[in-house]
Order: structure tokens, then C-alpha cells, then sequence
């Protein structure tokens, strides 16, 4: 496979989701940005954590058995 | 906007100059391959971007590379979390550390181990003793207070010889039975307030010496050279000791004699882990004071202040002091009545006194302003994060002219170097930066995280 071609994929997907735009790709998934809104977080031992904010990529891949066959 | 693979495929081509055909049909293999390995049950890697595979629920999964997720989440890269509420093991564990603490001072020397038991067998068997001693004390205090000048000649003489007495201790076993008993009731203050101020980085010396009445500087300077072991620690009581010293040095040397060796045999019998635990509820009666007295943020702007030489501060600013002066001579006045307060009695007055001198001087919190630097840690809104220092201060710059106190902080990240956090306000507690926060306009609060600042 061309390298060019996977590092042009990486970096098309790359720019399009942190534009917020969501990917879809047919056969795989979707690509998307998620936004975290800062929480408290309880820990077993009695700690609690104020979570920072947090943007993360997250995939939804297809539905199984579509793209399969 | 939602890119589908049509329009992706048109920015591939855009990007890499290939034929549409091409790339269509390198994004068909690329996906084949992606599915073909997880179905393998292999992951696959594209480097830079992230891993495809198989969860056991079978659906195909996707981990971001860490250069990825850091990309898209550059707005909060650096900020990590922050702890609200510490671990009940943690605050177990400090307990702990005072406890563990306490017995190394006492180890350095075996007199003081001698006065730590020697606490509760003197107050318990020698009650009339420090009566006896106390109330010449206290004059001599109010002479101090008088004549400083003279009694710094006059006292020189006799601790001198006492110090003396204390460095022969270790060859002279008698000497050491005078003394340890003596020693021990200064001692129990002293042990306990050097044990407490490691723990406070050093904080609470500096507010002691700070205060430290003008007129008992000159015995401190005294003091100073007998004690090495105590250096700086315990310039405040050491006053205090000095002056109980004095007494039984001069006095009461030859009764207690008799009765100290007494005392001293008994105090050997006692019950070592009673009177451990009394020193040790001594010893987290008075760490709770300083920690109040840190709590209201009186230590903080203290070691600002009383940076310089402890004795030198206190002859340099007589002013503040003056009437710390009275109130600290009524103190140590009343310890002769009140024995069992006595190490309560010296410590707990000084926080109260301390506020009053040292509040003007804190720093003042809010969202608006100008920032203020502030000696310690505060609590801040962040609502920017990012690498570039110039572009940071422009922002930062921005939000001043917004009117908020806009404040900027480099944060140190492993993987990311270093972060400027851009954030307004400045505050006390993270609820008051919170409810701050929930004022500000909604472009910023949606999306704000409050940082501390340290």
C-alpha cells in the first residue's frame, strides 16, 4: 500500500475531525470528536478527582455484517 | 459537517496529487486490510494516527494515537486532574508521619528521650517545684522588659554556666540528672514545637521568630550559641525555656536535687506507652493549631515577611510587635498558675496574635483586578491551554483588557512540554472559583476548567 496514500489519509482525517466534522467511512466507521465536560470523579478510596475537560476521538464502526461479505 | 467517503476521498486526492481512481481504490484496500486483520484477531497500527481491532464483542474498535488524541484535544492538553478531597488513606497516612516523626528529635540525644518521659512523672510528682520557679520568671520578665540592656549581662552569666552544665552531660551522669529533669519541662515545649515546624516547611519558625517580643531577643541571642542542636527551630521558646532555666540554674539547683533524682528513678518505671501517648496527643494538638493557623493564610504571607534574620526583624520592626509584646508576656505570665496549659498556653496565642498583625497583607482574591502574586497556591478558571508563549500572553493579554484577572502559567507535561495555561481570576477555595465561573459569559463557561495554581 502507497505510503503517501496512508499518510494522506491520516492527515485528511486528522484535520477533518478536529475541525469538529465528523468522518464516515463506508466499510469502517465514523470518526468523531466528543467533548468531555469536566466532572468529579470518586475513587474507591475515599479520593476525589476534578476531571479536566477533554476532547476525544471516539469511532463508531459500522454496523456488523453490513460490509462483511 | 459530516465528511463522507466521497468527499474524503476528494481530499485525499487534493492532498496527494493521485488519481481519483487511485486513491479510491488505495481506501478500499485500506479498509480491507483494516477489517481482515481485526477479523484475524490482529490489530492493526497506522502509525501516527491509531489502531484498529476486534473488541471480544466483535465490533471493530479504534484507539487513537496518543499524537492524535493530543491533537484533537489540544484546548486541554496539560491539564491534569485535581484532587478535591484527598484519600482517607492519605490523610491516615499523615497521621502516621507525625507520629513517626516525633521520635527522631527525641532520638538525637538521649536527654530528650530522658524529658520525654520525664513529662508526665514531673507534672504528676513535682507539682510544687515549678510553682516555686514560675513566678520568679515572670519578673524577671517584666525586668527584661525594663532594663533589657542589663539582664542580657546579667543572664549571660548564668545560662553560660548552665549551658556548661549541658555540654558535660554526657561525661558527667550527675550533671545529667540535674539537668535532664530541669531540661525536661523546657524540653517538652521545645521538642514539641521543633517536632511540629519541620512538617510545616519551616513556615511556622518563621512566624515565631517574627514575633518574637523585642525584649526577648537578646536572650534568644543568648540562647542562640548554647543550643545548636535547636539552631533557629525553637527561637520562640526558647525564651521561654531560657527563663524557666534561669530559675532552677540559680535556685532551686540544690532542692531539686534530691528531688529530681527521685523523680528521675520514677520516671523510669512509667508506663513508656502512656506517656507516648500523652506527648503524642501533645504533639497533634499543636500540628492542628499550625494547620489552622496555615488555613487562614497567615503563614503564607508570613515567611514573605519575616524572610531576613529572625533577631534582626525583630529589632528592625518594633512597631507591629508592640503589642504582640503585651499579649505574649500575659501569656507566658500565666503559666506558673496554669501548668498543665503550659505548652498550650505559649503556642495557641500566637496564631490569634499573628492575624491581626499579618492580615492586611493577604493577598487579596477575586475575578477581576489585576492579578496579584500570590505566595502559595490559588485556584484559577482556565479557559485557554496552549504551547505557544507568545500567543498565550496575547490571550492573556485579551482577557485583561476583558477586565478579568487574567493570569498565565506554564505547566510542565511530560508528553507535550510545556503548557501555558491561560485563566482569570484568583481564588481562595475551588468553590468560590466554581461559582465564579458561573458568571462568566457563555462562551467561557462553557468551556473552562478550574486549575490550581502553585
Amino acid at each position: 500500500m502507497d505510503k503517501n496514500f496512508i499518510k494522506a489519509f491520516r492527515e485528511v482525517v486528522r484535520e477533518e475531525i478536529v475541525k469538529k466534522n465528523t468522518v464516515e467511512i463506508e466499510g469502517l466507521g465514523r470518526f468523531e470528536i466528543v467533548h468531555n465536560k469536566q466532572h468529579q470523579k470518586k475513587m474507591d478510596d475515599g479520593q476525589v478527582l476534578m476531571m479536566p475537560p477533554q476532547d476525544v476521538v471516539e469511532f463508531t464502526p459500522e454496523k456488523t455484517g453490513k460490509n462483511e461479505d | 459537517m459530516k465528511i463522507d467517503k466521497q468527499k474524503l476521498i476528494d481530499l485525499l486526492v487534493d492532498k496527494t496529487g493521485m488519481e481519483l481512481d487511485a486513491v479510491k481504490q488505495q481506501l478500499d484496500q485500506l479498509i480491507e486490510r483494516i477489517q481482515e486483520a481485526a477479523q484475524k484477531g490482529k490489530a492493526l497500527e497506522i502509525k501516527g494516527f491509531g489502531m484498529f481491532y476486534f473488541s471480544k464483542e466483535g465490533e471493530l474498535k479504534f484507539d487513537p494515537s496518543d499524537d492524535l488524541q493530543t491533537e484533537v484535544n489540544f484546548k486541554y492538553a496539560g491539564m491534569d486532574p485535581v484532587e478535591i478531597k484527598k484519600p482517607r488513606e492519605s490523610a491516615d497516612k499523615q497521621v502516621e508521619e507525625e507520629k513517626e516523626e516525633k521520635p527522631e528529635p527525641d532520638a538525637e540525644d538521649s536527654t530528650a528521650i530522658d524529658s520525654v518521659w520525664g513529662f508526665d512523672a514531673e507534672s504528676e510528682e513535682e507539682p510544687e517545684k515549678p510553682e516555686s520557679q514560675k513566678p520568679e520568671k515572670k519578673k524577671e520578665k517584666t525586668e527584661a522588659e525594663d532594663e533589657s540592656e542589663e539582664q542580657v549581662t546579667s543572664s549571660k552569666d548564668e545560662p553560660s554556666g548552665k549551658k556548661e552544665k549541658e555540654e558535660e552531660k554526657p561525661f558527667d551522669p550527675f550533671a545529667d540528672f540535674d539537668h535532664g529533669v530541669i531540661k525536661s519541662k523546657e524540653e517538652i515545649s521545645k521538642e514539641e514545637e521543633p517536632e511540629k515546624k519541620p512538617e510545616k516547611d519551616k513556615k511556622p519558625e518563621k512566624k515565631k521568630t517574627g514575633l518574637t517580643p523585642q525584649s526577648f531577643v537578646d536572650a534568644d541571642e543568648l540562647e542562640e550559641p548554647e543550643k545548636k542542636e535547636d539552631d533557629l527551630d525553637d527561637i520562640f521558646p526558647s525564651f521561654v525555656d531560657e527563663s524557666k532555666k534561669k530559675q532552677p540554674a540559680a535556685q532551686s539547683r540544690a532542692a531539686q536535687d534530691s528531688k529530681q533524682t527521685a523523680g528521675k528513678g520514677e520516671k523510669k518505671k512509667k508506663n513508656p506507652v502512656q506517656t507516648l501517648v500523652t506527648t503524642i496527643v501533645f504533639v497533634l494538638v499543636l500540628v492542628v493549631g499550625v494547620i489552622v493557623a496555615i488555613d487562614f493564610g497567615v503563614m503564607d504571607s508570613i515567611f514573605g515577611d519575616a524572610e531576613p534574620p529572625p533577631r534582626e526583624v525583630t529589632q528592625a520592626v518594633p512597631q507591629p510587635q508592640a503589642p504582640v509584646d503585651a499579649d505574649a508576656m500575659e501569656n507566658l505570665d500565666q503559666d506558673p498558675q496554669d501548668e498543665a496549659a503550659d505548652a498550650a498556653d505559649q503556642e495557641q496565642p500566637e496564631p490569634t496574635e499573628i492575624e491581626e498583625v499579618e492580615e492586611p497583607a493577604d493577598p487579596e482574591f477575586g475575578l477581576h483586578g489585576s492579578a496579584v502574586s500570590i505566595d502559595g497556591r490559588y485556584y484559577s478558571i482556565i479557559l485557554h491551554s496552549m504551547r505557544n508563549e507568545n500567543r498565550a500572553r496575547e490571550m492573556r493579554d485579551e482577557l485583561q483588557d476583558e477586565g478579568y484577572r487574567a493570569v498565565m502559567n506554564p505547566v510542565e507535561s511530560e508528553e507535550h512540554g510545556t503548557m501555558w495555561r491561560i485563566g482569570v481570576g484568583q481564588f481562595e477555595t475551588i468553590s468560590q472559583a466554581q461559582s465564579a465561573a458561573s458568571e462568566l459569559p457563555q462562551n467561557y463557561r462553557d468551556n473552562h476548567f478550574i486549575g490550581l495554581i502553585q
